[in-house]
């Protein structure tokens, strides 16, 4: 058992280079890092939000934390214990406290196998239930999520998006998992039937003291249901806090860009808003910009971010920001560069 | 192209006028009548946009004007007038006249619209040379001045550019200015922000936003995302079951919404600056197939305020002014159907 206060999971340094070397057949070699130097933490019972935009890493790091990709280096540590140092054995046991569900309830689950079926096949796996008691576990499972016990029989195209993800997250559950990665999970829905997912995990977190690692690129529901957020940019965190704080009050230039893009559904607040729109792309994560990835958007950037790469500065006990002028900023919000104009791409 | 010369009835004739318009679609046997009786004027230079969620009809309404439906697609009935002329009567010819050169449109998902063995120059010079008629030098410098207008820096370089080298947000670019070549009097455009991250997103919607004032051009956006919808849109639609339910400026509807639904929708979005930890208002149940005409209220099995009227009787929309909500809760709601 873990003591008191240390933390479920614990990431330290990850790292995970996709490429390729020179070789007969291919002469050119090149290598992404998907996810370069990101350390976080996640207490027992909390959520922990990851943003970001494509390519940033995020996801990557999710499928690092469910041990469906190896890290080039690094160490992820659950419950204490180190993941990649583990026999098959031990990791086996410690997989079924760890679940991940997707973002495509429609490609995540087997066309061709009953729900039922879906359902109790990770009780089989591990031999936890079988027969009447696995039946009974299975029907449990359904009403937790909200599905009638109907359900049993059919097929994935039999439902809709939303129940699909209520599937998902009933088979996740299956193995009473401590810790599911949540990889955006409610991307490929309706916004009202969003909310509905997001409520159930909310609810389920609460009655099975669940902890998460939410993956997703939609600010507004992370900052609803994350107790912690970190803003990734390109294989880095640039800022890590407490939602409220960090929502409210952004250190880093690219968290408060991000968060300023988002569009409120108030058409007042939209159209008198003279809050700068971000200009630029976000970089190939094949070729980053040295020093500050950011530092090709940034309206503060100067000569040092073009070279050197701020580490995560812990700010108080609970923050962390990786820029190397967050007081100034802080201090005088104003950008000193001139604006950028649209034009300059 | 020789335009037919509007002859407006009054001074203030609206660019668009869509009345009663209806779409079903014709599959396995079964009809789905996915728009049912929608109808909207656009003035010239504004912006109006359609919500709704997956299914509700907002892409059909888009696809119908241009007559750009599947073949397994009808428009059963309606019209659709643009400065004062009937779009729907026209034959395949004229209509192809039509788009491109009056109305444009712009898709989700810029990599499938863009054809991938074209470079960027070769999309505009043929767009250009069909709408237009220019070739050569003209084409070119009339190309590189769209890309420049569309905020693409280095636009000379760009011209030799296959899709595939572009990013996301640029392309979307490309497709804003294919659309805009042939100087559209109406922009429809499809979640043209649906595939792009949010930072790209607010840079879209500032260019919608320059081009309709710079140009002079009227835009229709369809949406699922009612922020994006707030940004640029001076009316707002909400659609659901193929119909329309709300109607208003973009104000009336999204700070003082009266149809159930449009309440719902506001409420089940969480924002980024709204309280958290409190459980979102979502909407139970989904949305229903459209396999019959409706009788009666299409949201009435999701909604929370439904009475014993709005399983029996179709609400039409009722009208305070410039804003209209189809239900039977709003003052001087009136329908069809039997009285129960």
């Amino acid at each position: 058992m873990t003591g008191a206060g240390e933390p479920l999971l614990q990431v330290r340094d990850l790292r995970v280079h996709f490429g390729q070397r020179r070789s007969l057949f291919s002469r050119s070699a090149w290598s992404v890092r998907a996810v370069d130097g990101v350390s976080l933490e996640i207490r027992r019972g909390e959520t922990l939000g990851l943003v970001g935009e494509s390519g940033c890493g995020k996801s990557t790091v999710g499928r690092a934390v469910a041990h469906l990709l190896k890290p080039s280096s690094g160490t992820i540590r659950f419950r204490g214990e180190d993941l990649g140092s583990l026999d098959r054995t031990r990791r086996r046991s410690l997989r079924r406290d760890l679940q991940i569900i997707f973002q495509d309830p429609y490609s995540s689950l087997d066309p061709r196998m009953r729900i039922g079926a879906a359902i109790r096949e990770p009780l089989t796996i591990h031999g936890i239930a079988r027969g009447e008691a696995a039946r009974l576990r299975v029907l449990e499972l359904l009403d937790s999520v909200g599905l009638p016990a109907s359900a049993v029989d059919r097929y994935p195209h039999e439902f809709s998006g939303g129940q699909r993800q209520r599937i998902a997250i009933a088979r996740a559950l299956a193995l009473e998992p401590e810790l599911i990665v949540c990889d955006e999970p409610i991307s490929a829905l309706d916004v009202s039937v969003q909310a509905q997912i997001v409520n159930l995990l909310g609810e389920l977190q609460e009655r099975r003291q669940l902890t998460y690692l939410f993956i997703a690129h939609d600010l507004a529901v992370v900052r609803h249901i994350s107790h912690r957020i970190a803003v990734m940019y390109l294989g880095r965190i640039v800022e890590t806090g407490p939602s409220e704080i960090l929502c409210g009050e952004p250190l880093h230039p690219y968290t408060k860009a991000l968060f300023g893009a988002v569009p409120r559904a108030n058409p007042k607040v939209e159209r008198n808003s003279d809050r700068p729109v971000i200009q630029g792309e976000i970089p190939s994560p094949l070729n980053p910009p040295g020093g500050c990835h950011f530092h090709t958007r940034c309206p503060y950037a100067r000569d040092i971010c073009r070279t050197r790469d701020p580490s995560l500065e812990s700010v108080g006990t609970d923050r962390g920001v990786a820029c190397h002028f967050w007081k100034e900023i802080k201090a005088n919000p104003v950008p000193n560069a001139c604006n950028r104009t649209e034009a300059a791409l | 192209m020789a335009m037919p010369v509007p002859t407006p009835s009054q001074p203030e004739a609206p660019l668009l006028r869509v009345r009663d318009l209806s779409v079903c679609f014709h599959s396995n046997g079964e009809t789905v009548h996915a728009v049912n009786g929608v109808s909207f004027d656009l003035q010239r230079g504004s912006a109006v946009g359609i919500v709704g969620e997956s299914g509700c009809g907002k892409s059909t309404v888009a696809l119908a004007l241009m007559q750009l439906l599947t073949r397994s697609a009808e428009i059963s009935g309606g019209s659709v007038s643009l400065s004062g002329r009937e779009l729907l009567s026209l034959n395949a010819n004229e209509m192809r006249h039509v788009r491109g050169r009056d109305i444009a449109l712009v898709f989700q998902d810029p990599m499938t619209a863009l054809n991938p063995v074209l470079t960027i120059g070769q999309h505009l010079r043929e767009t250009l040379s069909l709408h237009e008629g220019l070739s050569g030098k003209a084409a070119h410098a009339r190309s590189v001045e769209l890309l420049k207008l569309v905020g693409i820096a280095a636009p000379e370089s760009r011209l030799a550019a296959y899709p595939h080298q572009l990013s996301g947000g640029m392309r979307q670019r490309v497709m804003i200015a294919l659309a805009v070549s042939g100087k559209p009097k109406l922009l429809i455009a499809d979640e043209p922000t649906t595939a792009l991250d949010v930072t790209i997103q607010a840079q879209i919607l500032q260019l919608l936003s320059r081009l309709r004032d710079e140009l002079d051009m009227s835009i229709i956006l369809v949406s699922h995302d009612l922020g994006v919808v707030a940004n640029l849109a001076d009316r707002v639609l909400v659609m659901y079951g193929g119909a329309v339910v709300e109607d208003g400026t973009a104000e009336q509807v999204l700070l003082e919404p009266k149809h159930p639904y449009t309440k719902a929708l506001i409420a089940a979005r969480p924002e980024i600056d709204s309280d958290r930890g409190t459980a979102l208002c979502a909407i139970p149940g989904a949305a229903g197939r459209l396999t019959e005409q409706p009788s009666s209220c299409s949201f009435e099995p999701r909604c929370a305020v439904r009475m014993e009227v709005c399983s029996a009787r179709l609400p039409k929309l009722a009208w305070d002014g410039a804003h209209g909500a189809a239900c039977w809760h709003v003052a001087g709601a009136s329908g069809e159907g039997q009285v129960p």
